[in-house]
């Protein structure tokens, strides 16, 4: 008889350290080197000729009670994690039709002002729209810049309508009026909508045009009115408060979206409250493991493997933040398929310098965009965990060093 | 020889990328719709005449577009810490 880890029970090897993955309880646990030899030596020793201290029994007993090991007749290696595969398939699309805004957000991940003039063609579009159908993708989202100052923002909407089964427009909301909300109805558009703060001048300080707040908070009136699906998105970033609730229109969600190193955003919109939400600490892995993360990012990247963004000029991009890597463009006559790179897809932890050696890398959730590095391949820059040592770093440390970076 | 738990919680982590840009899995999977499609011939023989219409409209809108640029650039502020005035905000509507 042997010991063996039980099954969906995964040891994932760090520089340092290790982890035992328990997917059938959803739990993570963290052991050292010493642990994971006795766990290698106990698994291929018979049980009869298997000679243990008294520390090493109760670390088994442990090991026991926990259900992360159980016994069998055969020796048996210990399972391989990078088995655990999902198919990659495209489910959600951003199209960005113009770069031209109206507005100029301070932290814009498209760097968007009136300044901008990428337009995406009506018949560019629709040649989007129709590769798209072809891959079987059905969601997809509007973007630009500000998708209703776009020349043919009507009839790219009401095709994707005819075509897709969701369909979103992300919007400042400055140009929705009664006639945009009728149409949105008739054809079951959604939509989604910046708003900063509460407070109309904070918000207003985002988006450098006065008044904007007014205009934006106006367009959630008729949404609501018209009761036509929409959302309210929050970004947090230095210098704005998001101010007292004073309206049963809407409400900012507190666990939004901080500020991202892309576009626009850049470190000197961080506060250290701010970064000390991002941090990727101890703290990050006391949720439950979910199988199908696990699995998703033993596969390659969560986002870069279910999205794609189309941006004005037709490059085939793997986020809307995503720019440093490129699937290829529209433009090439090959079809969508085959453009698509399943190493960009496939972008796992195991490619990430920094990353690849740590035993959380497949329990690790990081958004690659956000980042201060030109260099796709970068840890990210919020992580506090020191792969080399198998230690947890001071928070302070961490966001003190992040926020002296010059990203020029 | 520590065997240490870190996650302690029974709930997943709801939305690991949480992006403004990002409708959440629930909105998508919420609203998609359920209307009965019109076949592919149905829609490209519809959008044909629609396409000749709606490039006449939009090369007269392209140019409302253009002179609206023009005003945005002017309106701007060098400086971030303050903001332009509420009459620059364009008003350009395809349905007016």
């Amino acid at each position: 008889m042997y010991y063996c880890l039980s099954k969906n029970v995964y040891l994932v090897k760090g520089k340092s350290k290790d982890c035992l993955y328990d997917l059938d309880n959803k739990k993570l646990y963290h052991i050292q080197k010493e642990f994971s030899g006795l766990i290698d030596k106990v698994c291929s020793t018979d049980m009869a000729t298997l000679s243990l201290t008294e520390e090493e029994s109760k670390a088994i007993e442990n090991l026991k009670n926990a259900k992360l090991i159980g016994t069998s007749e055969n020796k048996n290696p210990f399972p391989d994690i990078k088995k655990l595969t999902m198919d990659f398939s495209i489910s959600f699309v951003w199209i960005e039709i113009c770069t031209f805004c109206n507005l100029k957000c301070k932290h814009c991940y498209n760097e968007s002002s009136a300044q901008c003039h990428e337009t995406m063609s009506f018949e560019d579009f629709t040649m989007v729209c129709q590769k798209l159908l072809d891959i079987g993708v059905k969601k997809v989202q509007l973007i630009g810049g500000e998708p209703f100052c776009h020349k043919n923002i009507k009839e790219m909407l009401q095709y994707a309508a005819d075509r897709f089964e969701f369909v979103e427009v992300f919007t400042n909301g400055i140009l929705i009026n009664e006639e945009w909300c009728k149409f949105f109805k008739k054809n079951d558009i959604h939509v989604a909508l910046s708003i900063y703060s509460y407070n109309a001048e904070e918000h207003d300080k985002v988006t450098l045009q006065k008044g904007s707040h007014d205009r934006t908070v106006h367009a959630v009136e008729l949404l609501k009115e018209y009761d036509i699906p929409h959302r309210i998105a929050t970004v947090y970033m230095k210098g704005i408060s998001v101010g007292e609730k004073i309206t049963d229109l809407y409400t900012l969600n507190p666990d939004k979206d901080v500020i991202r190193m892309a576009g626009r955003g850049n470190i000197s919109l961080l506060t250290p409250e701010l970064l000390k939400r991002k941090l990727i600490t101890k703290e990050t892995f006391s949720h439950a493991l979910n199988p199908q993360s696990i699995a998703c990012h033993v596969s390659g990247n969560r986002c870069f493997a279910s999205r794609l963004y189309i941006s004005a000029n037709m490059e085939i991009y793997p986020c809307v933040m995503e720019r440093r890597i490129s699937h290829g463009n529209l433009r090439d006559n090959t079809p969508l398929k085959e453009l698509i790179k399943t190493e960009i897809q496939g972008f796992s932890k195991d490619k990430v310098e920094g990353c690849k050696e740590c035993e959380f890398r497949y329990a690790c959730y990081d958004c690659r965009p956000d980042s201060i590095s030109n260099d796709i391949y970068a840890k990210p820059y919020y992580c506090t965990y020191d792969v080399e040592n198998g230690k947890w770093l001071d928070e302070d440390i961490v966001i003190d060093r992040v926020l002296s970076f010059d990203m020029n | 020889m520590n065997l240490e738990l870190l996650s302690s919680s029974d709930k997943f982590d709801p939305d690991e990328c949480n992006s403004e840009c990002l409708p959440s899995e629930e909105s998508l999977n919420k609203d998609l719709r359920n209307a009965k499609r019109k076949t592919p011939e149905e829609l490209n023989e519809e959008w044909e005449e629609h396409c000749q219409k709606s490039k006449i409209e939009a090369e007269e809108y392209i140019e409302h577009i253009e002179n609206l640029k023009y005003d945005l650039i002017d309106s701007y502020v060098d400086n971030d810490d303050e903001y332009s005035s509420s009459e620059a905000i364009p008003t350009c509507n395809p349905w007016e």
